[in-house]
């Protein structure tokens, strides 16, 4: 098989695996009851007051997310937003895992791993971006239904370990991914395409932001 | 029309088995306005024993649509039926969200009710998955092109922004597949598919740009790549037109106009590039509005329904002389990309 055609072999479209409706509405509860309840913890540390009322407070919108229906807020958030991705949902997990310790820290930050993974994140987000808006002359977003897609993001996953050949690297931003492949194998969450369980419009923003900020302190 | 309603707009016409009562059901959507909060999906069905309409009964509800689905959708629009190789109804409908059309999703919808059940009923499958920014802003609006296999090209379009139509490939039981980008245009949008061949097809276009006139892509290799080509010579007013091969003939419902949908013609064509008028469908005059064609094959008929001054709709039936069918011979693709016949007969001369 010459390289044309394997690649048109590896980028053709196959038939998507999608996750069924009724899988999806418990999924979009669950990672918006995450993300929300991560929200609400950073917003919680950012303010100089602790009080277990500001606590409650910070937890209602997770609840929230747990009504069905149009009383609930994922009903509306999924309007406009959908489902976030598995990454983000991992990151949200990991954040109300460890709430009691101030993090990011600045040092994991630094990390040349965290670097790369948001430097990654950058670089498909626009790529995608601009893809949805037909600037390339093929789609790119139909390859995340295929297998060249997923197996690439699994590798790209597991990079920091297999490159720096040490086992024990914990930043969460690393093992996410990690973690979102593999319920992303398991489940296809949120939509089949291996693009969308990496990464979405808001997680997106919020690495370019990262970049953003280490870039000024560096320059400061 | 259901009682009450003040609008209805966008119509499709799916022509229903031989077996069924039907002959053909038509979709459209209706409410006190386009756009408007009450808008829901109407449907009627051709009785063939009786030669007449059913009642119009609503089948789709946004409300329940964001009950199955989990999440809100504001509004509904375009309905497109086809189908499936079990004899399954399929269902793409507009769904939007925060933004009105720019933010639509396609929401994809089965059949439960029975087969030859006068009461239409469908359940969600789901919303495609075809963008990655929050998954806006895809529509459908034109008839799919049947292939062999029983599978189907679903033309749809993203038009946020950039105008672009898409070909969405499902298989004989209605599984996504998957997408390809039909034009590298960015202004031209609601491609109507018709096959001159198995494997040479044509999507005619609405135009948003500045010629005025109904652009084309075309594929050689089974909708795997699409090439743009010159412009028909066909008058466009940025409007919806309808397009349908019967055996070795085409037909195109379109308004013949730059700048007002106020006439709706049919034409027809033996390669779908040279076209002829046939028959006026609607010649009204200044302000209104015939728009958004519709056209189904069944029964040894044509069936033309459109928006008749956004207020109804209406519907044609041609009676059509049959000839052998002859198609060119099949190239070495994979079947699955041959198209259909929309019918076991071609036809030629339109005779009301």
């Amino acid at each position: 098989m010459n390289f044309p055609d394997l690649w048109q072999t590896l980028t053709q479209p196959y038939a998507p695996l999608l996750p069924s409706a009724q899988s999806l509405v418990w999924a979009r509860h669950a990672i918006w009851s995450l993300v929300l309840a991560a929200l609400g913890l950073a917003w919680l540390r950012r303010s100089a007051r602790s009080s277990k009322l500001l606590l409650g407070v910070a937890w209602l919108p997770a609840l929230w997310a747990w009504i069905p229906g149009p009383w609930g807020i994922a009903y509306w958030l999924g309007l406009a937003f959908q489902i976030p991705s598995l990454v983000s949902a991992f990151l949200a997990l990991y954040v109300l895992v460890h709430r009691k310790r101030n993090s990011p820290p600045q040092e994991a930050l630094r990390s040349k791993w965290v670097f790369f993974w948001l430097w990654s994140a950058l670089v498909l987000g626009a790529v995608l971006g601009l893809d949805t808006f037909a600037v390339f002359a093929f789609p790119v977003y139909p390859w995340g239904f295929g297998p060249l897609a997923f197996a690439l993001a699994w590798a790209l996953a597991l990079l920091p370990w297999v490159v720096s050949g040490n086992l024990t690297l914990r930043q969460p931003i690393l093992w996410s991914p990690c973690a979102a492949m593999a319920l992303f194998t398991l489940t296809g969450w949120p939509t089949g395409n291996v693009w969308d369980a990496l990464l979405d419009p808001w997680l997106w923003m919020l690495a370019v932001g990262c970049l953003l900020r280490q870039t000024w302190r560096r320059l400061a | 029309m259901p009682s009450g309603v003040l609008a209805a707009h966008a119509s499709d016409l799916v022509a229903m088995p031989a077996a069924d009562p039907a002959a053909l059901t038509a979709f459209w959507f209706a409410g006190d306005r386009e756009s408007a909060p009450n808008v829901q999906i109407a449907a009627s069905q051709f009785d063939r024993s009786s030669q007449a309409w059913a009642s119009p009964q609503f089948v789709v509800n946004r409300h329940a649509v964001g009950d199955a689905l989990g999440a809100g959708v504001r509004r509904l629009g375009n309905p497109v039926a086809w189908i499936d190789a079990t004899g399954r109804m399929h269902l793409f409908v507009v769904g939007t969200g925060w933004g009105g059309w720019a933010a639509s999703r396609i929401v994809h919808l089965q059949q439960i009710s029975a087969s030859g059940d006068p009461i239409l009923r469908f359940e969600p499958r789901g919303l495609l998955p075809l963008s990655w920014l929050w998954n806006v802003s895809y529509l459908v609006r034109t008839a799919p092109l049947p292939l062999v296999d029983g599978g189907m090209v679903l033309p749809a379009y993203f038009e946020l922004g950039a105008k672009t139509p898409v070909a969405l490939r499902f298989d004989a039981r209605g599984a996504y597949l998957g997408m390809v980008r039909i034009s590298r245009r960015t202004f031209v949008l609601q491609p109507a598919l018709v096959a001159t061949s198995p494997t040479h097809w044509s999507a005619l276009l609405r135009d948003q740009g500045d010629s005025g006139k109904i652009r084309v892509s075309r594929t050689l290799d089974g909708g795997a790549t699409w090439h743009d080509g010159p412009d028909l010579p066909l008058d466009n007013p940025d409007a919806g037109i309808a397009a349908l091969g019967v055996g070795t003939q085409h037909l195109l419902a379109y308004n013949p106009s730059t700048s007002t949908r106020q006439n709706l013609t049919l034409a027809s064509s033996d390669d779908a590039v040279a076209w002829t008028s046939v028959q006026d469908l609607e010649r009204g005059g200044s302000g209104d509005e015939y728009s958004y064609p519709a056209l189904a094959w069944a029964d040894q008929s044509l069936w033309v329904s459109y928006t008749d001054r956004r207020k109804r709709i209406a519907w044609r039936r041609f009676d059509w002389v049959a000839e052998p069918l002859t198609f060119a011979t099949p190239t070495a693709l994979a079947r699955s990309t041959e198209p259909a016949n929309r019918s076991n007969s071609s036809s030629v001369k339109a005779a009301q």
